[in-house]
């Protein structure tokens, strides 16, 4: 089956080129961070099957790339409509009603993200953050990933609550990522 | 502001401190029911408006997890190992070098000398956490198929280490090659044979049920397990002086208490996995294993982690 | 009291829509800012929720889904199956059952299994005269076989918030992973019996031989990921990037993927994967609140007070995650469960392994029912068959699905457990 990447369905309200850029820029840094998860994971069985040793820090950067993926992509998700929800009473609510209720909820998911940004950066600058322990990578570089994907997160979720989504993101298609349990 | 928070029913005018006492062992470890539960009970009869809430078998986290949570202040208590708090402060780490401490007791002695305070010191600076006593977590020793009798019995085989930096230089000070498996794993990977032995204190290796899958337990005492009391400077701070007093004293007192059943437990698993023949006890050539890592520690070490080093390997 | 408001403040933005992650993130992050824990905490626990080892197969199993469907390994297997099985009355049903147990082998996921085999399955029992809710409803009901045969996404997932070895719990999924099959199987051929429509194929050994051979390579995949995990070659996330190799091979070998279509697949993949691993990470914030309150410990001991049998206790437990899977995904229903459930299992000496195969094995029904049945979903969408039908069609299979649960309730003995 084709994969039909997610288009910026915010692009109607959303200023379309930023969106554009973004919603590239995000699942390339996702692709990437999968492609190295892979390849590293790779070399360690390679490396079991032939030489017996591995290098130590090959884990913690795999690791690392799967959480620099999942919040990076948790922006994306929540712009093109993509993260799991339950369904239970859309079919109760007016679509104007839903329009509101998804404006409120946006409102509360923009103010819980700007808290955890506010903490991220208290994290970052903290003076006992520390080092990775078979690596050696500064946790600040671990940590600035899942930031960045909140600060993106907080301002989408800021601008949704502000300007609303687009009709667009209102499909009643229920758009599901493709392998998903 | 107010808010129903937890203890909103309770928090009348008896001023009560509660206070979190998180570790990662299950609750038969020795560290919960001759450790953890009598602290708390202890802490509680003194009648200093002390509580403890105990949160045992990791559920507030993993163990370099909640070390950070003691230093962010939201665990005020912890049992922590050297490895963790040399994330903040790293020579500490080298406490977990092979063959450094000879035994429990020159461990104890160690924190009591001049230069363990000192330590203690540097660690409140570098890390925000204050030691508040040293535990004895056990002896670690290898587990494998064929007996390790000497350092080049490890040739050829692929021994589990903890993932990190000062484990895995005890491993290159021993000779093995170590490979890293997540401690869930550790069971199905000797199981399987992805790794061919691994090294653990004796109450661990009975809690893994590795006997099942590994012949031999090699005496090589090749590490004094080590554990350290840490409790957050700030909330330490916030106590009177009878309550930092208590804190002191009993977990100083539990420690011997503790010690002892550790020390037991250790006694009767190798009594009884040696008279049920579950496990063949190999008493292996530890003077061999001692210099070999001695050498390697005074070449390879350098700085202040050289200096801890070998200021521990005088006080032996 | 703050426990109360906690959950009924998820339960409320969860019917509302919030995605499952914020849901659960929004009030936390309120318990920890009214509480006088540090938001720090907060972020901190929900990182260190994803950075784990174990989970790293998470990622990579659905990237080695998305591969497979992409090789084309899906009609392949199908083809193969109808060779050897077209002769027999009802054949293509049984064919659909056997290619999703083939399928099942390289796929950790029920979806991958309805979008890749429901597309050609469903079609294919039209053509023949089966009645189109028949064929949906077979194919939804053995796309479950995925996710419980190793390799199994939700089995990943239950092993690393359950601590426990995720070799083990892949060992002891394969005889229940079957039972499904068999149970499957049963129906169809009770149905088939009453059914004077059904005709035949002629078995032809050429075609056997031809569609064999097309298929051989994808069906020596699960020889290389399960095998290697099995016999001991790779850990459960190196069996995963191993089988993503092979397939990348296989789909190279077969041109059916050109250097051009990695980057979608990867991107279609690591966006999944997000959608699974943000949960995860919300939830473990949401898991270390519940711990601190000790609700686990207060809920064991409300069970333990109700019922002393473990039977009892796991009866329970089934029908609370049937519920949970009804209107949930089944990763968060997995996530936010298993944290409350588990420790009351272990007061009831249960095994984590033997809970975790029926957890799994129970959230996966969730898949097929209505309101939230993402199974069902897919397959209206590749058949263009309408959900209602869908989830029409679904129903009967109820009853040979919830007997495997049952029968796994009743007689642990058939989990095999390595001594843990
Ligand atoms: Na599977
Ligand atoms: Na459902």
């Amino acid at each position: 089956m084709t994969a039909p990447t997610p288009t910026a369905s915010g692009a109607r309200t959303l200023p379309r080129r930023l969106v554009r850029v973004l919603d590239l820029a995000e699942q390339t840094v996702g692709a990437i961070c999968l492609g190295v998860i892979l390849v590293l994971v790779s070399i360690q069985v390679v490396q079991r099957v032939t030489t017996g040793g591995s290098w130590v820090w090959s884990g913690e950067f795999a690791k690392y790339a799967m959480v620099w993926l999942t919040f990076i992509l948790a922006a994306h998700l929540l712009r093109t409509d993509g993260h799991l929800k339950v369904d239970v009473i859309e079919q109760w609510l007016t679509p104007r009603g839903e329009r509101i209720m998804t404006r409120i909820t946006d409102g509360l998911i923009a103010v819980s993200c700007w808290g955890l940004v506010w903490a991220g950066w208290g994290l970052l600058t903290a003076p006992f953050l520390g080092s990775a322990p078979a690596s050696g990578v500064p946790l600040v570089i671990v940590y600035a990933g899942p930031v960045v994907g909140l600060v993106l997160i907080a301002l989408t979720a800021t601008w949704f609550a502000i300007v609303g989504r687009s009709p667009e993101d209102q499909s009643d298609e229920q758009q599901l990522p493709e392998g998903v349990l | 502001g107010e808010t129903s928070g937890e203890a909103g029913g309770d928090g009348g005018g008896g001023e009560t401190v509660t206070l979190s006492l998180a570790h990662s062992y299950a609750t038969n470890h020795p560290h919960q029911t001759c450790g953890a539960e009598l602290v708390k009970e202890q802490v509680e009869g003194a009648d200093v408006g002390l509580e403890i809430e105990i949160f045992p078998d990791s559920t507030l986290g993993g163990h370099a997890e909640r070390f950070a949570s003691v230093v962010s202040g939201d665990i005020d208590i912890d049992i922590q190992g050297p490895s963790e708090i040399s994330a903040t402060f790293e020579p500490v780490g080298v406490l977990d070098a092979a063959y450094a401490f000879d035994d429990a007791d020159h461990l104890f002695s160690f924190f009591e000398s001049d230069a363990g305070v000192e330590l203690g010191e540097q660690i409140i600076e570098g890390s925000g956490a204050r030691i508040l006593a040293p535990w004895y977590f056990g002896m670690r020793h290898f587990t494998s198929n064929t007996p390790l009798n000497t350092p080049e019995d490890f040739d050829g085989l692929r021994m589990r280490f903890p993932d990190t930096p000062q484990f895995l230089q005890n491993a290159e000070a021993l000779g093995a090659s170590p490979t890293s498996v997540a401690f869930e794993e550790v069971y199905i990977s000797l199981q399987q044979g992805v790794v061919d032995g691994q090294e653990n204190p004796i109450p661990t290796i009975d809690s893994l049920a590795l006997p099942e899958v590994q012949s031999h337990l090699n005496l090589t005492g090749h590490m004094v397990g080590i554990h350290m009391i840490v409790m957050n400077e700030e909330k330490w701070q916030s106590l009177d002086g009878d309550q930092q007093e208590t804190l002191q004293s009993v977990f100083q007192e539990v420690r011997d208490t503790n010690r002892g059943c550790i020390e037991d437990a250790e006694n009767e698993l190798v009594e009884q996995w040696e008279a049920e023949g579950t496990m063949e006890i190999v008493e292996p050539d530890v003077e061999a294993f001692r210099t070999k890592a001695e050498e390697f520690f005074t070449s390879e070490l350098d700085g202040e982690k050289l200096e801890l080093y070998q200021t521990i390997r005088d006080q032996a | 009291m703050a426990m109360i408001l906690l959950a009924v403040a998820v339960v409320v933005l969860l019917l509302l829509r919030v995605p499952v992650a914020f849901a659960i993130l929004g009030p936390s992050v309120v318990y920890l800012v009214t509480t006088g824990s540090s938001l720090e905490l907060g972020l901190r626990t929900a990182i260190n929720g994803v950075d784990s080892w174990p989970l790293l197969a998470v990622p990579l199993f659905v990237l080695l889904g998305v591969i497979a469907n992409h090789a084309g390994i899906a009609d392949r297997l199908f083809d193969f199956a109808l060779a050897l099985l077209g002769r027999v009355r009802g054949g293509l049903a049984y064919v659909n059952i056997g290619s999703s147990v083939g399928f099942s082998w390289m796929s950790g996921s029920a979806l991958a299994d309805a979008a890749g085999l429901g597309s050609v399955q469903v079609p294919a029992m039209q053509r023949e005269g089966y009645p189109a809710r028949f064929a949906v409803g077979l194919t939804g009901a053995s796309s479950l076989i995925s996710p419980v045969m190793p390799p199994s996404i939700p089995a990943v997932v239950f092993a690393s918030v359950a601590g426990v070895s995720t070799g083990a719990l892949f060992a002891a999924s394969v005889l229940p992973a079957f039972l499904i099959a068999l149970g499957l199987v049963i129906y169809v051929w009770f149905w088939a019996r009453r059914q004077t429509f059904l005709k035949t194929q002629a078995f032809r050994w050429q075609v056997v031989l031809a569609t064999g051979k097309r298929a051989v390579a994808g069906l020596l995949t699960p020889v290389l990921v399960i095998g290697g995990i099995l016999g001991g070659f790779f850990t459960p996330t190196e069996a995963a990037a191993a089988g993503c190799v092979y397939m990348l091979v296989l789909g190279f070998g077969y041109r059916t993927l050109r250097v051009r279509d990695l980057a979608p697949v990867l991107r279609n993949a690591a966006v999944t994967s997000a959608a699974i691993m943000v949960i995860i990470g919300a939830t473990s914030l949401l898991g270390w609140i519940l711990a601190k309150e000790q609700v686990p410990s207060a809920i064991a001991q409300w069970m333990t007070g109700l019922t002393d049998s473990p039977t009892v206790f796991l009866l329970l437990a089934v029908g609370l995650l049937i519920v949970l899977g009804a209107i949930m995904e089944p990763t968060s229903a997995l996530v936010l469960s298993v944290p409350i459930l588990l420790p009351v299992a272990k007061t009831f000496g249960i095994d984590p392994i033997h809970f975790g195969v029926i957890v799994v094995l129970t959230l996966m029904i969730g898949l097929l029912t209505p309101p939230v049945g993402p199974v069902a979903f897919v397959l209206s969408s590749v058949t263009k068959i309408p959900v209602r039908e869908v989830f029409r069609g679904l129903l009967p299979f109820m009853v040979p699905l919830v007997s495997v649960v049952i029968l796994l309730v009743f007689f642990p003995g058939l989990i095999w457990t390595p001594e843990l």
